[in-house]
């Protein structure tokens, strides 16, 4: 896949699982890698950056394995942020679906 | 390259940035490394897997610094953000930066006039109010109550050419920080 359709994608990923629960940022590598691939390092400066930007929050949180983890929720911004983003992705997977189909 | 070598690397690339930075961002990588060994990766692995600490700290720094200069807006901050940009070899912005030194220039020297012709208005003006003769004025129907409103006019024109120039430098300082994240993008795109 293109590196730079990756970038655009990887943040409508990240903001769509965080809907659905809190994760921390092992799980979130993990679960996006296995699907876009990326090399594992390159979600942190875009967590770090979407948490600078005011769309999540951080909180820690013990773990039975270990240490404990930092989890990323979303902000009120952040639902709104990855709402939009959902519409406008399927708007435009719409239309290139029927460019494709012609 | 294991754990240990790793975080240094890093490390020795986060230079320049605060603690707080540095700190939270060593604490992301660690945390990966310590969930991914509970889990029987090798370090090794992990760290192939993360990609170059190089490229992750000077991805991490511009970020950073982009960040700081568009909520912070000053000449030392913009500054920095794009020698961190150039950091990343990008030769296109070495280019860049000629123009945006010439550009600065010719700012300062818009500031400059404007603040010229003030200054100049606002001195006609007080003369005009001085009891002195104002013969060395060779123009012919010259009085008092011209030259201050000469000067007035002069003081007025002078700063609204400031806040003009003020204006201009505003959108010219949005329009780095455009171009600098544009730049980014495309950087860490290839990166990857």
């Amino acid at each position: 896949m293109d590196t730079q359709f990756k970038k655009g994608v990887l943040e409508i990923a990240v903001l769509s699982l965080l809907q659905k629960k809190d994760y921390y940022g092992y799980e979130l590598v993990q679960i996006i890698s296995k699907i876009i691939e990326i090399s594992e390092g390159t979600l942190y400066p875009l967590l770090r950056r979407l948490k600078k930007e005011g769309y999540l929050k951080t909180y820690l949180k013990e773990s039975r394995e270990g240490p404990s983890r930092k989890y990323y929720q979303l902000t009120n911004k952040g639902k709104e942020k990855g709402k939009k983003m959902k519409i406008d992705w399927k708007n435009f997977v719409n239309k290139i679906d029927k460019i494709i189909k012609k | 390259m294991n754990k240990k070598e790793f975080m240094s690397e890093l490390k020795k690339n986060l230079k320049g940035l605060s603690k707080e930075d540095r700190e939270e961002i060593i604490e992301d990588y660690g945390e990966h490394f310590d969930i991914g060994k509970k889990r029987k990766r090798k370090e090794s692995e992990i760290a192939k897997s993360l990609g170059k600490p190089k490229q992750l700290a000077k991805q991490a720094k511009v970020e950073l610094l982009v960040s700081k200069a568009e909520k912070k807006k000053s000449v030392k901050n913009i500054s920095r953000a794009i020698f961190a940009t150039i950091g990343m070899s990008f030769f296109n912005l070495i280019f860049v930066v000629g123009i945006f030194f010439g550009l600065l220039g010719v700012l300062i020297g818009l500031f400059a006039t404007g603040f010229a012709i003030a200054v100049s208005g606002l001195s006609l003006a007080v003369l005009a109010f001085l009891p002195i003769s104002l013969e060395f004025i060779s123009l012919p129907l010259v009085n008092h109550l011209t030259v201050f409103f000469v000067g007035l006019g002069l003081l007025c024109l002078g700063t609204l050419f400031c806040i003009g120039t003020w204006y201009v430098g505003k959108g010219f300082y949005i329009i780095t920080i455009k171009y600098i994240k544009l730049n980014i993008r495309i950087i860490s795109g290839e990166r990857e």
